[in-house]
């Protein structure tokens, strides 16, 4: 007896088998009824459908014969798979395979054997439709034609009953389908049901898969293993080779296969496993895959199965694709409702923190969010950038952390460490997204206690191109997909905008609160001056503002002044001078200082130097702000002052005039003869009496000058016999120096109106300072011109001249150019200043200039007077 | 009433300004000189003295200078004596003044004690004329 072979293709032919699902099944009428056809037919004792297992066949069908199967090795059948046609045998007793096969020796006695091979759809002889006999026969070529023919109709049973599940479970989901609406995770788990039905396997899986994370979305699996929104590392999954494949990737038997040293199939110990990328929307979405633990041998994974996947995955894609639009959808609205309540809330509340915490509110609430925080990008003095909450979620999880937030929260928060996730968004710019943030360096900086943070999402927000600030959002339950990014897109420009905003509103507030404060500090000056101020108003000269002094000196109340204006203070006599210095004060801004009187609530006047400037107010106004000095006092002081000076001088008067006249007397020999030294002594006694009589003569003077109360009667005189006689008066006096007065020859007569008196005393002031100055033997010229109307008289002289620095102190009262010169050559340090005085008073000018070649020329300016008037006589 | 002035009667609180006045009308100038320190005084002693002229100081405590004028001319037999005031007062608006109440001078203080004599004689000798 020869054996069967094995065919070439054995494991693909069994698993082919199996995948039919016809082996050790109950006996079928649709088979049963072809068997019995052929049996009558052909008239043969024994007709089969025999499918050739692992080891032996099996008879899904059987005509004429009572066991169910045989052992393999004596069967005809396994004979009959090797090739693809008919296989006939005549005679078993001429075969030499046959002849001492147990089923030819023995029971059923078998003389002939004509089988027709059954080929599965996939191309596998699967066994045959056979027809037995006791007796040797011969087929006819019709025969076998028509045996072949019944063999095609078994094979077209066999693949009946596969069609007729694969569209019963198509039938089903497409039931499932129709019925889809909403939420489709339930209907999703209905196909996966349907799934795991249909291809036998326990555990069935949508997945979402973004970069490494595997996300289940939806699972069907026995009871407590696996849970929906589970996460995984793509790489201990099947599904990362699954998306390589891209098409359906189908694993029988894992142990087996090239896959073995797979961590999924280490770490999961699954088996069989098929599984095929899923597509939504145009980008890959993640995969649909089911699995067992248990290997697909020997059936394997049929075309039905891969076409059921195929049509599985693309149901699942159109249902995710339809709920992702209306996601992304109802996300939109979302956002765009956060944005509006946002900018509702900062406009009708500029409390921005408030506004800030309720957009973040928004935001947590529609990405799902544990925590969040919206902070603003700042910069230190080295440019360094950091961040500063706006606001943010307490996560406080305990009391120190608790009080921490508490005491900090409504100033910010500061984060200044860059080695973060802050940290990344902040030196990037853009946005930063992990879901396994356990074992993060960057994610484990957080403080002991702090909620552990398993997945973080950091926006930079951006206002125009520069980063202002950034939204921190974590714990996401599943995790944060890029999408969200561009979903939070106009939010994140929105709260650019908010942020822009209050930091100007910030700047607004410090530059008010500056301006508060520097009018504090002004309004401080203003009420504590001892200086009255007042602020009127140009055009009306009503009084708006004036402080504590002003009323102190005039006496009135605040109200009563203030419905006062400037003109009802002011005596008559000054308005003439007012309208001068208004007029000033238009034209240049300012006006003053000048001296007037005010009328103080009870009649009385009081003197004030006033001065101020025009300013305008926002609405345009002219106002005038005058500072308003009540100078009642300093001139009672210097009236005071004057009148000791006076009554000093008067006084000493008295008793010098005594002195004076006793030493005369005694000097000129009246008392008797003296001795030298007795007469020397005297004689310096005297000149020093004459010089305190000058002394107090010049003080008397000059207070009778101040005072206004000097005497001035103007006449007009010739000028060259008053300065003859002026220098022959001084002749004496010149002399002791050793110098010599002349008045130039070529001087003009001219007719001047003067006090004859006061200008003998300036004229002799100035040439006696001349002579003082002159070297011995110097000459001091008088000189005469006429200048524009003027009449100049220069007393020029070749001394040492006066120091520059010293021009313009020359006429104060008490200058002298070297304080030890008034030793030397005496003099009361009055003398110029008297002259100044009466120069002054008599409409003229005194002047200085150095002398050509060195020394000193004093001039003074006389108003000439015609020759004409002059003669008429009389002022 | 003589061709010469001889006899001055000179009013003055002030002592030293008395002393020096005195050696100055009576040694320099060689007049008979009455030195009155008050005008009370002067009044009291102008009838026994009879001067020829009253030189009065204006500044003077209880009667001044032209009060003591005033009272002068109210006594008979006094009342032609001419009087000078000596004042360190001499705005032109107060020699009018003291002229106006009679004076037929002033002579401004401080005085030259050399020259006094000479001064007084010429302004007595204007008087007259």
């Amino acid at each position: 007896m020869k054996e069967p072979e094995l065919p070439k293709n054995e494991a693909d032919r069994l698993r082919s088998l199996t995948a039919t699902g016809l082996l050790d099944t109950p006996p079928e009428e649709r088979f049963d009824r072809l068997t019995r056809i052929a049996q009558r037919v052909f008239g043969v004792k024994i007709a089969l459908v025999s499918l050739v297992d692992r080891n032996r066949q099996w008879f899904k069908s059987r005509q004429g014969l009572t066991v169910q199967e045989t052992s393999r090795d004596v069967s005809f059948c396994a004979h009959a798979i090797l090739q693809q046609n008919l296989f006939v045998v005549d005679d078993t007793l001429d075969d030499d395979r046959f002849f001492d096969n147990p089923l030819v020796t023995d029971d059923p006695c078998i003389r002939f054997y004509a089988g027709a091979p059954l080929v599965s759809p996939d191309g596998f002889s699967l066994g045959t439709l056979c027809i037995i006999d006791d007796l040797p026969r011969t087929l006819s070529p019709e025969q076998k034609m028509l045996l072949r023919d019944l063999a095609e109709c078994v094979e077209e049973e066999i693949r009946h009953g596969q069609r007729e599940r694969y569209y019963r479970s198509l039938e089903r989901l497409s039931l499932l389908h129709n019925e889809s609406r909403g939420n489709p995770t339930e209907y999703l788990r209905d196909g996966l049901r349907l799934g795991c039905e249909y291809l036998k396997l326990p555990y069935g899986i949508i997945s979402h898969i973004q970069g490494e994370d595997y996300r289940v979305v939806v699972q069907v699996s026995p009871p407590g293993t696996l849970e929906d929104e589970q996460t995984f590392d793509l790489r201990d999954t099947y599904c990362a080779l699954t998306l390589e494949a891209e098409q359906v990737l189908a694993i029988d038997h894992m142990a087996e296969s090239a896959y073995a040293s797979h961590p999924c199939y280490r770490k999961f110990g699954l088996e069989s496993y098929i599984g095929i990328p899923l597509n939504v929307g145009g980008r890959r979405y993640g995969t649909l895959n089911f699995s067992s633990p248990d290997t697909r041998r020997p059936s394997g994974f049929s075309d039905f199965d891969h076409e059921f996947l195929l049509l599985l995955a693309s149901w699942v894609s159109s249902l995710l694709e339809r709920w992702e639009v209306e996601s992304v959808l109802q996300r939109y609205r979302q956002v765009e409702q956060a944005v509006a309540r946002a900018q509702e809330s900062f406009i009708n509340r500029p409390q921005h923190p408030q506004a800030f915490s309720e957009l973040l509110g928004e935001v947590l609430r529609f990405t799902e969010s544990a925590y969040g925080f919206i902070g603003e990008i700042l910069h230190d003095d080295d440019g360094r950038p950091y961040m500063k909450t706006n606001t943010i979620t307490n996560i406080a999880w305990d009391d120190a952390s608790h009080q921490f937030y508490e005491d900090n929260v409504s100033e910010g928060l500061e984060f200044r460490n860059l080695d973060t996730l802050f940290g990344a968004v902040i030196t990037s710019g853009q946005p930063v997204l992990n879901n396994r943030l356990e074992g993060d360096p960057k994610g484990s900086g957080v403080p002991n206690g702090h909620p552990p943070i398993q997945s973080f999402l950091g926006l930079p927000i951006h206002h125009g191109s520069e980063l202002v600030g950034m939204m921190g959002l974590a714990n996401r339950p599943s995790g944060y997909h890029d999408t969200l990014v561009n979903d939070l897109g106009p939010l994140l420009r929105t709260v650019g905008q908010l942020m822009e905003a209050t930091r100007n509103q910030r700047q607004q507030r410090a530059a008010e609160e500056d301006l508060k404060r520097s009018e504090a500090r002004l309004r401080g000056l203003f009420e504590l001056s001892p200086v009255g101020i007042a602020l009127n108003e140009l055009d009306s000269g009503r009084f708006l503002e004036v402080n504590d002094a002003y009323l102190a000196s005039s006496g009135f109340s605040r109200d009563e002044l203030l419905a006062l204006d400037a003109r009802d203070v002011t005596p008559q006599e000054f308005t003439a001078e007012d309208k001068v210095q208004r007029e000033i004060l238009v034209s240049k801004g300012q006006y003053g200082p000048y001296e007037k009187e005010l009328i103080r609530k009870d009649g009385s006047r009081y003197s004030v130097i006033i001065h101020g400037l025009l300013v305008g107010d926002a609405s345009g106004r002219r106002l005038i702000w005058s500072i308003i000095e009540d100078i009642t006092e300093r001139k009672r002081l210097a009236l005071m002052q004057r009148e000791f000076v006076s009554t000093v001088s008067h006084e000493l008067r008295t008793p010098l005039t005594a002195i004076s006249a006793a030493l005369i007397m005694v000097s000129k020999g009246v008392t008797g003869e003296l001795s030298p030294q007795t007469d020397s002594m005297v004689r310096l006694a005297l000149r020093n009496a004459g010089r305190l009589t000058e002394l107090i003569n010049d003080i008397l003077d000059m207070e009778k000058l101040v005072a206004g109360k000097m005497t001035i009667s103007l006449e007009e005189c010739a000028l060259l016999p008053l300065l003859r006689q002026v220098i022959e008066d001084n002749h004496t006096y010149a002399e002791r120096f050793g110098v010599h007065c002349e008045l130039d020859d070529q001087a003009p007569e001219c007719w001047v109106a003067v006090d004859p008196k006061r200008l003998t005393q300036v004229v002799t002031n100035l040439l006696s300072n001349a002579v003082k100055f002159s070297p011995s033997d110097g000459v001091v010229r008088v000189t005469l011109s006429r200048d524009e109307g003027y009449v100049r008289v220069s007393v020029v002289d070749r001394g040492g001249g006066v120091p520059a620095d010293f021009h313009s102190r020359l006429f104060r009262p008490f200058a002298q150019a070297d304080s030890s010169d008034s030793r030397r050559v005496g003099g009361t340090g009055l003398g110029l200043a008297i002259s100044k005085k009466l120069m002054d008073k008599m409409n003229g000018r005194i002047g200085y200039r150095d002398t050509e070649g060195g020394g000193a020329t004093f001039y003074i300016d006389l108003p000439e007077v015609s020759e004409n008037r002059a003669m008429t006589g009389g002022v | 009433m003589a061709s010469e002035l001889k006899r001055i009667m000179y009013v003055e609180d002030e002592p030293d300004i008395r002393a020096v006045a005195e050696l100055a009308l009576a040694a320099v100038g060689g007049f008979e000189v009455a030195l009155c320190e008050s005008g009370e005084e002067a009044l009291e002693r102008a009838a026994t003295f009879k001067p020829e002229l009253i030189l009065l100081d204006v500044m003077m405590p209880r009667l001044d200078g032209p009060e003591t004028l005033l009272a002068l001319r109210e006594q008979p037999g006094l009342a032609d004596i001419p009087v000078a005031f000596m004042t360190a007062k001499v705005q032109p608006s107060e020699i009018e003044a003291y002229k106006a109440l009679g004076a037929i001078e002033v002579i401004a203080k401080p005085f030259d004690p050399m020259t006094l004599s000479d001064q007084v004689r010429e302004i007595w000798n204007r008087s007259r004329n």
